[in-house]
């Protein structure tokens, strides 16, 4: 039924979110304090590719290609990338209710910021510093799932294992704002763990792209296999799939595109688990076309709610603050509303 | 080709861990049979399978497949000639049945690609044989148990195995469906080219429909002959401690069938005789 209009309409349903991505795209260089017109906008994005005079001011295009552009990047690169591995992490665990937060991935990737920010490591350290809390805290993860291999249940125990990792590294970072100097650092550390693109700029979109990219493109190769390693370890194994690999690959390539995303915009909460669900609901659960619409519609769900961030008052609302406000309550709706045998 | 038996199991042992659980299992398996694996819960019968799919390590023996040793084989080569058939179960997500059916393809696809119009043609005809295609677009999160079951068994056919190893396809199903199941599978053997092996806790499936029928007892020890041979009253009160009549009836169509017929189970101690 739902599939049925997936095959019958797969065209216009892959062509309506990327036109809208297309469109709200354009329409994000209009929010802001400073006012752009309309066709100022377009004719400034045009004048990129095509010689056209220039008959705007300058403060225009600093605003929209300085700081603006950085910022609509990065948040569709942010929210394409928690949407993905979202979407990944729930086919690998067999569960759709598991997000990134799972594994203690954000978690460590909090810490490590935190700390690169108490020893002042600058913008590539605290990018750095985040991956590398990621990757330790999905190693502890994975090491204490492993060690009881032999059971059967193993993805409970990676489950229940990054919860408890994710506690001990909440537990860190509040130790180290506890001991952070409280005039700055304390405070620096507190806004980068609400997440926010303010302070996204070029060159951190440039340190994060590359790795995020790439993770999509690894993550969208194998997307099928997703669907078969949602059956469970016995069934993908005696289907032909080598299931130790692929798993592997895929919490890596989740992993690495989470810390990315982690790292220049700070934790921002539940995209990674609405956005998977509401792309469910239009092109159906497999991952052959999930795995696009969830990039897609990823990108596309941050950068509105960075739209709202920015433009809804006067001042701004921290993006990890709304987007938790906003996924909640849509949530729990779900959770209300959910299919059967979804739950 | 012909000279190898499909499926030959030699004296294999099966376990976890460092724990023997079946020990010394040997059959082989010919195109078109049908065999029926009986035991009581928590004998070993999930190892034998388990062994037997390859998602245990063999502790001891060999399993071949057309004469050739299995051991140094890929998921990926085992898979196109060995298939499972777990129990209905419930999916994580809500997959239409055309696409469950045709994850079937997995193992000649590589770990990139996606199914492509001929995968998806195989899985469209294995939902043909088990009459299946009204629901291709269904979703399987909302067919019956039996429906389940039946695209289970399509999806092993769309893998294109020879052996399909079946656990307790009968289980949680009402009688409509257990007897559709099993006619399906009787329908299937008599297909060229494929062996099922299954587990049952119905006797009577066994000797309805089973070729042939392997037993583990209470001890681990494994045997298989006839189903009339294996399934006597005897067995079934040793094992089972049941009292019964194993009695002959003719069948509508001509030829004879034998039927289990309980009596009663023992009483826990059971020295009297």
């Amino acid at each position: 039924m739902v599939s049925l209009a997936v095959v019958t309409g797969g065209r216009w349903k892959a062509v309506l979110p990327v036109a809208t991505l297309a469109a709200a795209f354009l329409l994000s260089f209009l929010v802001g304090r400073y006012p752009v017109a309309p066709h100022t906008a377009l004719s400034v994005l045009f004048a990129q590719v095509l010689p056209l005079d220039h008959g705007w001011s300058p403060e225009v295009e600093t605003v929209m290609l300085r700081v603006r552009l950085p910022r609509i990047l990065a948040a569709m690169l942010v929210g394409a990338a928690l949407s993905a591995s979202g979407a990944a992490y729930q086919g690998i665990f067999k569960n759709p209710m598991v997000s990134p937060d799972i594994l203690g991935v954000a978690a460590g990737a909090s810490l490590g910021a935190a700390l690169a920010i108490l020893f002042d490591l600058g913008g590539v350290g605290v990018q750095l510093a985040a991956f590398a809390g990621g990757l330790l805290a999905v190693g502890i993860t994975y090491l204490i799932a492993t060690c009881r291999r032999e059971r059967s249940d193993s993805v409970l125990v990676l489950v229940l294992a990054g919860i408890i990792i994710g506690m001990v590294f909440h537990a860190l970072v509040s130790l180290v704002k506890y001991v952070a100097d409280p005039v700055n650092t304390r405070q620096a550390i507190t806004f980068w763990l609400m997440g926010s693109l303010a302070s996204v700029g070029l060159r951190d979109l440039l340190a994060a792209a590359p790795p995020i990219l790439g993770g999509l493109v690894v993550l969208t190769l194998l997307r099928w296999r997703l669907n078969v390693l949602s059956f469970g370890d016995d069934e993908a194994r005696a289907l032909g799939v080598d299931v130790g690999r692929i798993r592997l690959v895929v919490v890596l390539c989740a992993t690495l595109i989470t810390a990315s995303a982690v790292a220049i915009s700070g934790v921002i909460g539940l995209v990674g688990l609405v956005v998977p669900h509401l792309a469910r609901m239009v092109v159906g659960p497999n991952y052959r076309t999930l795995m696009p619409a969830c990039t897609v519609m990823g990108a596309l769900f941050l950068l509105v709610v960075d739209d709202l961030a920015r433009g809804l008052v006067a001042e701004e609302i921290p993006l990890g603050i709304l987007t938790s406000l906003i996924g909640a309550p849509f949530f729990v709706a779900l959770l209300l509303h959910t299919r059967k045998g979804w739950g | 080709m012909a000279a190898f038996p499909l499926m030959d199991v030699e004296e294999v042992v099966c376990g976890y861990g460092s724990r023997s659980v079946v020990e010394r299992v040997s059959f082989t398996l010919e195109e078109g049979e049908f065999l029926c694996l009986l035991g009581p819960n928590g004998v070993g019968k999930t190892t034998l399978f388990k062994t037997l799919l390859r998602l245990l390590p063999l502790r001891a023996g060999r399993i071949r497949i057309q004469g050739a040793d299995t051991a140094s084989w890929s998921a990926r080569r085992f898979a196109a000639m060995v298939g499972y058939v777990p129990q209905a179960h419930a999916a994580p997500f809500p997959f239409a049945v055309r696409d469950v059916v045709a994850m079937g393809c997995a193992a000649r696809l590589g770990p990139f690609a996606s199914p492509s119009r001929a995968d998806m043609a195989a899985a469209d005809e294995a939902m043909a044989v088990l009459s299946l295609s009204h629901l291709a677009g269904h979703s399987y999160t909302e067919i019956s148990g039996g429906e389940r079951q039946l695209v289970l068994i399509a999806r092993a056919l769309a893998q294109k195995a020879r052996v399909l190893v079946m656990d307790e396809p009968t289980s949680n199903l009402d009688y409509g469906n257990q007897i559709g199941v099993l006619d399906h599978i009787r329908a299937l053997t008599g297909q060229a080219g494929i062996a099922v092996v299954m587990t049952s806790h119905d006797p009577n499936h066994a000797l309805c429909y089973g070729s042939r029928v392997a037993t583990i007892d209470r001890a681990g020890r494994f045997a298989i002959g006839a189903p009339e041979r294996v399934i006597t009253e005897e067995y079934l009160r040793e094992t089972y401690r049941v009292r019964s009549r194993v009695v002959t009836v003719a069948r509508p169509g001509g030829g004879e069938s034998r039927l289990c017929l309980p009596l009663g189970k023992e009483p826990i101690p059971s020295c009297a005789e």
